[in-house]
């Protein structure tokens, strides 16, 4: 690379400051130019994906995902449409959703496309338009690379100073070793951002406001994101770690909300348009939720928890008319 | 002198590097899928029925442009459409493997891959396999269309 480099300047007329050095100091010069390029690159959408498996993977050894759920597939009909109308419709893994057995309110979305969301949360929802308004928000903070963003910046530099210019499979096993230790890294920080830190309240803000556009867009009512902060609000339990301390408050957010509406004049969509959502919200998440415990009692390779077993992958009943495992 | 030319160097290396490192995609010219499986679409929106498949690191012709979709042509001759965020402008050939670029680190398979998350998974028990069923559930384009008409979307939208 360091002789195609300086053919290229001579060819360019910088032969002159190629004369006023030398060799070896050429090389020098290459050397510190290919460090700041490794250490500014952007990170690519398969490193994304890599560092979302790995932030979900850690999020979910404590929690229980409810694959059985027959609203499953509906959430992931709904976050599809959610995802097909922002500004990043296809992502190197694609878009999954996924409901965890935790009654506190909380949504965790990993880079690259995979959200994590808790059942107390999606219950809250009345109707179709808020529970795609919660997915939207989530699909808003992927969109726009915040789990990526939240990242301490000295943690890549590391890791692309590790990788220099070679593939990890080109890499000795210490080489491969400490890039991974970098992994994990980047991996606890984003984990420890969703988790317990938040984003900032920038952030969030941003979040917000592309959620409204990508309701509008699919013909959603952009106002039911409002509606359920505005209940999170009314909620007497609205303290404590997670969600809470996660967010700013929620009626400061549906101030930004109601402004951002107004402010690109979204509109609403008719009343039949929102009462053939209720009714199908009330038939495929209401209702689902009533069998969730008789799916659990038939068990497909879980544990008593709820859990897939240990090894066991695609053994869940996820296949409905609409949504299908690959 | 030195230090200034060594400084210029740098600089000039940098200039150059981005010149090299165009990746942006033009009708006429040809672009890389960069996503894991990617469908080809008949129209330009993500909800109609595909007309056929591509794998990550596929090269295709670019015929033509609307919005944030591409009209592309594949190496077996499917022409259909296929969103922005799929493509990268940077298509991968001996002797470009060593570049800088970010798009060509990821075509190449450098960076964070399937190897670094072997040796970070090691010696932990995280629910990978969790995280494969996760990834695993998949929704049909031609089911999204279904769920979009019956659920009277689309028609107050501003798409």
């Amino acid at each position: 690379m360091t002789a195609l480099l300086l053919i290229s300047m001579v060819a360019f007329g910088l032969g002159d400051i190629t004369d006023a050095l030398e060799s070896d100091e050429l090389e020098s010069a290459v050397t510190v130019y290919q460090a700041f390029d490794d250490a500014n690159r952007e990170i690519t959408a398969t490193e994304e994906y890599y560092i979302g498996r790995a932030v979900a993977a850690n999020i979910l050894s404590t929690a229980t995902p409810m694959f059985d759920w027959d609203a499953v597939s509906y959430v992931n009909e709904i976050g599809a449409v959610a995802a097909g109308f922002s500004p990043m419709p296809f992502t190197y893994g694609g878009w999954h959703f996924m409901i965890l057995d935790d009654s506190a309110i909380n949504a965790l979305s990993c880079p690259g496309g995979i959200v994590l969301l808790n059942k107390g949360l999606c219950d809250l929802a009345q109707n179709e338009d808020e529970l795609a308004a919660i997915l939207a928000h989530e699909v808003a903070h992927i969109a726009l690379q915040h789990g990526i963003q939240s990242v301490e910046k000295a943690k890549l530099t590391s890791a692309w100073t590790t990788l220099g210019h070679e593939g990890a499979q080109h890499l000795g096993s210490s080489e491969v070793q400490e890039l991974s230790e970098n992994y994990g890294d980047v991996v606890d920080d984003i984990t420890m951002n969703l988790v317990t830190r938040g984003y900032s309240r920038e952030s969030e803000q941003q979040a917000d406001s592309l959620a409204v556009h990508i309701l509008a867009r699919a013909g959603y009512d952009p106002a039911a994101l409002a509606s359920i902060l505005t209940r999170m609000s009314q909620l007497t339990h609205a303290s404590g770690p997670g969600f809470w301390q996660t967010h700013p408050a929620p009626l400061d957010r549906v101030a930004w909300v109601n402004a951002e509406i107004q402010a690109s004049s979204l509109a609403s969509p008719s009343a039949d348009a929102v009462a053939a959502r209720a009714a199908r919200f009330t038939e495929r998440y209401t209702n689902a939720g009533t069998t969730q415990t008789e799916t659990q009692e038939r068990g497909t390779g879980r544990s008593d928890s709820g859990r897939i077993s240990s090894g066991s992958t695609g053994t869940g009943s996820t296949d409905t008319s609409s949504g299908s495992r690959r | 002198m030195r230090g200034s030319a060594f400084l210029a160097a740098v600089l000039a290396l940098a200039t150059l590097s981005s010149f090299a490192e165009d990746t942006d995609i033009e009708v006429g010219g040809n672009a890389t899928v960069m996503i894991r499986e990617q469908h080809i679409f008949p129209t330009p929106v993500f909800y109609a029925q595909p007309v056929g498949e591509l794998a990550f690191g596929s090269v295709v012709d670019i015929l033509d442009q609307d919005g944030d979709w591409y009209s592309v042509r594949t190496a077996s001759g499917t022409t259909g459409w296929v969103h922005t965020t799929s493509l990268t402008g940077a298509v991968l050939s001996e002797g470009s493997q060593g570049t800088d670029d970010s798009d060509m680190i990821m075509l190449a398979g450098r960076g964070f891959n399937s190897d670094v998350e072997s040796s970070y998974a090691s010696g932990k028990n995280l629910p990978w396999n969790e995280v494969d069923a996760i990834e695993a559930i998949t929704v049909d384009p031609s089911a999204i269309q279904t769920f979009l008409t019956e659920g009277l979307l689309l028609e107050g939208g501003t798409q």
